[in-house]
């Protein structure tokens, strides 16, 4: 038992090392300049996700948990995604009305006929 | 009567009560913060101007890296104290224990005193920096108090577990309160001081220099006065409670002073001994260290993904 935790502390004693490492690259990333913007960006939140997985594996004992808890994250880990890209894709399902006129809006607002045949 | 699955565990979810409670409430807080993150997102990328709120008008970024990468460290090494102090009480040694988690406390309040500065450099700089100022200092000052708040939480309760309460459990009175009402007590100049400060920083005396000294000699004589002892928790939260309502009209380091002073002894002053302590219940401490330990990793996990969002990209 004792060994099992001493080993236990080994593994964060390279966990905690590890972190140092990420977090002077996460740094250092931003110095470098990239043709391309977004890669930057992708390539530090990259790091950023392997710091968080470090964390959670080992100093949250993740590694060796429960099914429960995997449902449980598995779950929440779903809506996240969810919360977080969907403002996005409703601006991006925003049809420009105003500049494009063969949307449905236009047809509705045409005077002509409003939508109606003529009745006599 | 032994509330069951404290301890042991439960053989449907093989996990302990209190287990599977704060990894719900973690979950929640995943939402919480992916909500404001998600808010960031679209702040950042419908806003072509974005880059204009971060530079200075020398070309140089309104953050200092280096400072929230020395806080990163510092969180980082918390997280690491924290989870140490549980395998130190796991291996039952007491002493380590509380080595361990009193430089987590510490690593906590360098993590604090870092962001007082950032935040008040941001209120000193020219313009002065507000939430008001633009969408990026709005969500910065979000995303980071937010944090900061769930910081201060995670202080409280680490305190609550590092601390070893004396053995009478109807005990109301605080050492830290009764050291401070002795000072302002004893030294003639305490009361006089507290009058100048505010001449120096108002240029006019008003109450509540007054208020704070009464409540805190109020509390000193509540504490050695037996019938009186078990109220001195009132004088401390109505010391508290003056400091921060003055700190909202008054911008002087004295008062923030008071305000943490009086902030921690009045908290100090409600604790109780824990029913289930290292003496009594050894397993069922640990596991409490442990799932405050999860809280502050979590704590730790919004830093890490905050630090690179807001500062670096």
């Amino acid at each position: 038992m004792s060994n099992d935790i001493n080993h236990h502390v080994v593994i964060y004693k390279r966990v905690f090392y590890a972190l140092l490492v990420l977090t002077a690259l996460t740094v250092g990333v931003t110095y470098v300049h990239f043709e391309i913007y977004w890669v930057g960006l992708f390539i530090g939140l990259l790091i950023a996700c392997v710091k968080g997985y470090l964390v959670a594996a080992n100093f949250m004992h993740l590694n060796n948990e429960k099914k429960f808890i995997y449902g449980t994250l598995l779950l929440t880990v779903v809506f996240f995604f969810v919360l977080l890209f969907m403002p996005i894709l409703w601006k991006a399902n925003d049809v420009d009305v105003k500049n494009n006129p063969k949307t449905i809006y236009h047809q509705i607002d045409d005077d002509s006929d409003h939508g109606h045949k003529d009745h006599h | 009567m032994k509330i069951p699955y404290n301890e042991e565990l439960r053989p449907d979810t093989g996990l302990y009560n209190a287990k599977l409670g704060i990894w719900l409430f973690l979950a929640s807080e995943v939402m919480l913060f992916g909500a404001l993150f998600s808010a960031y997102i679209m702040l950042r990328i419908s806003d072509p101007s974005w880059s204009s709120y971060t530079v200075d008008h020398d070309g140089h970024s309104i953050l200092n890296i280096p400072l929230a990468t020395l806080n990163t460290v510092i969180l980082i090494s918390s997280s690491v104290t924290m989870v140490m102090s549980w395998v130190a009480l796991k291996m039952n040694n007491f002493y380590k224990y509380k080595m361990y988690m009193g430089i987590t406390l510490l690593c906590s309040f360098a993590f604090l005193f870092i962001k007082y500065i950032e935040y008040s450099a941001k209120f000193a700089h020219d313009p002065p920096l507000y939430p008001s100022t633009n969408n990026f200092m709005a969500i910065y000052f979000t995303l980071t108090g937010l944090h900061m708040l769930h910081v201060i939480g995670g202080i409280l309760v680490n305190y609550y577990l590092w601390k070893e309460f004396d053995d009478v459990s109807k005990e109301k009175t605080s050492k830290w309160f009764n050291g401070l009402s002795l000072l302002c007590l004893l030294l003639p100049w305490g009361y006089i001081a507290l009058g100048d400060a505010e001449i120096a920083i108002r240029g006019y005396e008003t109450n509540i220099g007054t208020l704070l000294f009464g409540t805190y000699a109020l509390s000193l004589l509540s504490s050695k006065i037996d019938s009186l002892k078990p109220y001195n928790y009132i004088f401390a939260g109505f010391g508290f409670f003056v400091a921060f309502f003055s700190m909202i009209q008054f911008s002087g380091y004295g008062y923030y002073l008071f305000l943490i002073i009086s902030g921690i002894t009045f908290f100090d002053s409600m604790l109780r001994k824990p029913h289930a302590s290292f003496e009594t219940e050894p397993e069922r401490f640990t596991n409490r260290v442990e799932i405050a330990g999860l809280y502050w990793h979590f704590v730790d996990l919004v830093w890490i993904f905050l630090f690179p969002a807001l500062y670096l990209l």
